[in-house]
């Protein structure tokens, strides 16, 4: 499977329900917020659970939301990584690739173009383009967020944290003193 | 901000009558940026259309709101939204407003609108939908009754996962002052008793949906804000298991049992987690343990024998006090990064007092997750149950005072069943639960307040183990309890107690409504010495909160990261990084002048708000001792409030602007209306001579 999204083990870090990663997807690839632009979804949870649930598209080997669309290699196109993505001016909107989406709910849906009534396919591209790799990974304060088969942020970040609070509790005694 | 285009707002406001379901749309740029947002535009809204003469539970009376310019931009700290109207729980009734987190402000603004007013009474039972730009009044017979999440998962069953809500539970059905309305993640509007409000107009709720778009005018500045504002740290969020509650000073509480804990965040793109997840708890209403969002009043929930103990770095705004980061326990690396060993000042912020003896009720984390769990279910205002109603009933039951009263049980705030009984009859106001339906300060005085209010509470120690004569009801002011006055709960050095009474003064609830007071560290070493000379500077104080918080509130960011003392242009950074539109320091400051005055203008015209009604508002209290054995006399009182006036360029003997004031910033129309009412008072009286003390305790 092409590198993609996955979310933190609970036992390591949970999910704030922030939405920071659904803000920081639309901002980087869109300049706006909202959610007909975000490719990642936070469903936040029952008001007595609050273990909220993020959903976002798998790059799936068999892609069979290339395979449906009837624009193949211009409006949805795979890059040498694997990674499915959409060339928003070549899609017309006709919502097949989101019919073709194995998972429920699907990890593609169809926008309503800025200042048009013409629509378009929205999905995660990985941030592809973007240097400094996936937007939501790098924003996600609480470090839920990482990219298949490469060691998930809240690794290091756990030992870290131990770290910083030895040196917090012999700071405050110092200032105590 | 480009005439076909919208940066930060969004366009427009919906009036919808839910009487007559007509919905009206006034577009938001005859309002802002003029009247900013949040809270300065719902004091305009509310002038504009409710007159005075209108009560809380009246169809007349609006429920409004509103968004700030940067609500659902990213910038952190920009979920928050507002609610305003007159108040039940006030008393006596009056206009407040309360500022509230969630997702659903960044929602409305997805469905096209930068707020809403509520105004008329349903016939029935109803909720309003709100999808994208179509707005529906819909029966809800079958959602009366349900208490908070299950009013949620119905509207999320009918309208899809993706709706948000505002929701009242049973207590704001059954209109009791005290009934919040809540939205995601157990974020509510409760002390102002809106949930009531909503209730009288025959409404279970607002649904919304929306998949618009919000455009920030300068992404790259967002993104920035995101790393600066605040100093957010990005560390996991372990689910910890807990045995104590932390302290600054090292004095934990212990619980046995223990309890788990992780944190979370209250508004859409904040970078932030105040607030905390209390895990795996009893609650009466399901089979499975749940979880709950609390901040940090959950900890006198969970154990009330001695109140916490308190450092100075709690009360000066730096990074370092982000109380309830340390509670959410995100606390730790964040001051391993920003805390500077070589800080001249870090002795004394880390001085402060160990807390008091206060002996309400055992510690017991099951039976507190309990008392905020029928809160959050009931929907209503925990700070009024916790910190007033269960600390009144043990300091009564403690002094005897309660053996003419039938509860129905035996009361006993230690006792889960009590705790569970005595909620269910003030929420459905049965037997002697109704009297507490309407509110503690209304029951007390239905009682007798000399002898249910003043007697004094004999169980209550100071850190050195003195008696401290302390009340057996908590109250400060407007019908709200105590909240950081240094008496009862939450110890605070006398500077900023007083400080805080001085903000309620001008305001209509308590003090997380009006702003806590965030002086610079220098100016806190000074006003320490409790040196009555710090009168116009306390008023300075106070005045610069009272700005602060109609900042904050009316940009749409937050009391935990607003004011940023080193970076005064915080918010304005924020504003033009929204809208696009040029902003200072300054130029904020004087938006902030002028929604007070409008606040002002409101209270004058519809509610007759004078320094007499003013001055005896928190005084009584601050005649017990405080944490460190001070009082407040009438005339030190008396002085404080006419410095406060002096600074907002009021009449001292009146507490009324003059025309000056009121057209210095703009409102001279406001001064014509205050003259018709004979209510604009001649320029130059500074000072004033008060008479005797009216109250008893002395
Ligand atoms: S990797 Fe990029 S495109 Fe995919 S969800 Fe994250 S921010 Fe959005
Ligand atoms: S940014 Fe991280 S913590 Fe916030 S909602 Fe997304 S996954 Fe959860």
């Amino acid at each position: 499977m092409a590198k993609h999204i996955v979310v933190a083990p609970r036992e390591a870090t949970l999910c704030t329900g922030c939405g920071s990663c659904e803000v920081v997807c639309a901002l980087t690839h869109d300049g706006v917020v909202s959610p007909s632009y975000k490719r990642i979804s936070v469903q936040l949870d029952r008001g007595d659970r609050m273990l909220h649930r993020i959903y976002t598209c798998q790059q799936c080997d068999d892609h069979p939301c290339y395979d449906a669309c009837p624009k193949q290699g211009e409006a949805m196109c795979i890059d040498e990584n694997g990674i499915v993505y959409v060339v928003s001016e070549e899609c017309i909107g006709c919502g097949l690739c989101k019919q073709a989406c194995p998972y429920e709910p699907a990890r593609i849906h169809i926008a309503r173009r800025i200042g048009s009534k013409k629509r378009v396919a929205v999905k995660c591209d990985m941030c592809r383009t973007r240097p400094e790799g996936p937007a939501c990974v790098e924003h996600c304060q609480a470090v839920c967020l990482g990219v298949s088969g490469e060691p998930g942020p809240w690794e290091a970040a756990l030992a870290e944290m131990a770290k910083a609070a030895e040196a917090m509790a012999a700071a405050q005694m110092e200032g105590a003193e | 901000m480009a005439e076909e285009k919208w940066y930060g707002y969004v366009g427009a406001i919906a009036k919808i009558d839910v009487g007559t379901g007509a919905v009206e749309r006034l577009d938001t740029i005859d309002y802002a940026p003029e009247f900013m947002g949040g809270k300065m535009l719902c004091h305009k809204l509310f002038w504009d259309d409710v007159a005075a003469g209108v009560g809380a539970f009246d169809p007349e009376n609006e429920l409004i709101f509103t968004t700030g310019p940067i609500t659902g931009t990213g910038i952190p700290s920009s979920g928050r939204s507002t609610m305003g109207g007159i108040s039940p729980n006030s008393l006596p009734e009056m206009y407040s407003t309360g500022s509230c987190g969630g997702w659903i402000g960044a929602v409305l603004k997805f469905a096209g609108f930068d707020g809403f007013i509520l105004k008329g009474r349903a016939a029935e039972p109803s909720y309003v939908l709100i999808d994208n730009g179509n707005i529906e009044i819909l029966p809800a017979e079958d959602m009366w009754g349900l208490r908070i999440h299950d009013a949620q998962a119905w509207l999320k069953g009918r309208h899809g996962q993706d709706v948000q809500s505002l929701v009242i539970g049973p207590a704001g059905e059954n209109l009791c002052r005290n009934a919040s309305i809540t939205t995601s993640g157990d974020n509510a509007f409760a002390k102002s008793g809106f949930g009531a409000v909503m209730g009288s107009k025959n409404l279970k709720g607002v649904a919304i949906k929306g998949d618009g778009v919000i455009i920030p005018a300068d992404v790259e500045k967002v993104f920035e804000l995101r790393q600066t504002v605040g100093h957010p740290h990005k560390d996991p969020n372990p689910i910890t298991p807990r045995e104590m509650i932390p302290s600054l000073m090292g004095f934990e509480q212990d619980f046995s049992g223990g309890y788990y804990q992780a944190a979370q965040t209250c508004s859409y793109g904040c970078t932030f987690r105040c607030n905390k997840l209390e895990m795996n708890h009893r609650s009466p209403f399901s089979e499975e343990p749940v979880n709950q969002v609390e901040k940090c009043f959950s900890n006198f929930a969970w154990g009330l024998d001695y109140d916490m103990d308190f450092t100075v770095a709690a009360y000066i705004h730096s990074p370092l006090s982000s109380f309830c980061d340390a509670d959410a326990l995100s606390y730790p690396a964040h001051m391993g990064e920003i805390l500077d060993p070589n800080d001249p000042d870090l002795g004394y912020l880390w001085s402060g007092r160990k807390g008091s003896n206060v002996n309400y009720w055992d510690r017991n984390f099951a039976r507190g997750c309990l008392m905020e769990h029928l809160c959050n279910e009931y929907g209503v205002d925990k700070f009024d149950m916790t910190c007033w109603l269960f600390t009144w009933i043990s300091a009564c039951q403690q002094e005897g005072l309660l053996d003419d009263l039938d509860f129905g049980m035996e009361p006993d705030v230690n006792d889960p069943a009590f705790i569970e009984h005595m909620m269910h009859i003030l929420v459905y106001r049965e037997g002697i639960g109704d009297l507490f339906a309407e509110g503690m300060a209304r029951a007390i005085r239905t009682l007798g307040k000399e002898k249910y209010g003043d007697t004094i509470y004999r169980n209550y120690f100071n850190c050195d183990g003195e008696p401290r004569e302390t009340p057996v009801s908590l109250e400060a002011g407007w019908g709200h309890p105590v909240h950081w006055q240094g008496r009862g709960l939450m110890g605070c050095p006398t500077w900023y107690s007083k400080t805080t009474s001085l903000v309620l003064t001008l305001n209509s609830r308590d003090c997380i409504g009006a702003g806590h007071p965030h002086p610079l560290t220098g100016d806190a070493q000074r006003y320490d010495d409790n040196d009555p000379a710090h009168t116009d500077e306390l008023a300075a104080l106070a005045a610069q909160t009272v700005r602060q918080s109609d900042i904050k509130d009316s940009v749409g960011s937050c009391e935990w990261v607003s004011p940023d003392t080193n970076n005064p242009a915080m918010e304005a950074e924020m504003f033009t990084a929204a809208t696009g539109l040029p902003m200072t320091a300054e130029g904020m400051q004087e938006m902030a002048r002028k929604s007070n005055l409008m606040f002002r203008a409101i209270q004058m015209r519809n509610f007759g708000r004078d320094r007499d009604l003013e001055v005896v508002q928190e005084f009584p209290i601050q005649q017990y001792p405080d944490s460190y054995g001070h009082t407040t006399s009438w005339e030190e009182r008396n002085d404080l409030v006419s410095a406060l006036y002096r600074e907002q360029g009021y009449d001292v003997p009146t507490g009324w602007p003059t025309r000056s004031t009121w057209e210095r910033h703009g409102l001279g129309e406001v001064a014509d209306t205050m003259e018709t009412l004979g209510k604009l008072p001649p320029e130059g009286r500074s000072e004033f001579t008060p008479g005797p003390n009216p109250f008893a305790h002395a």
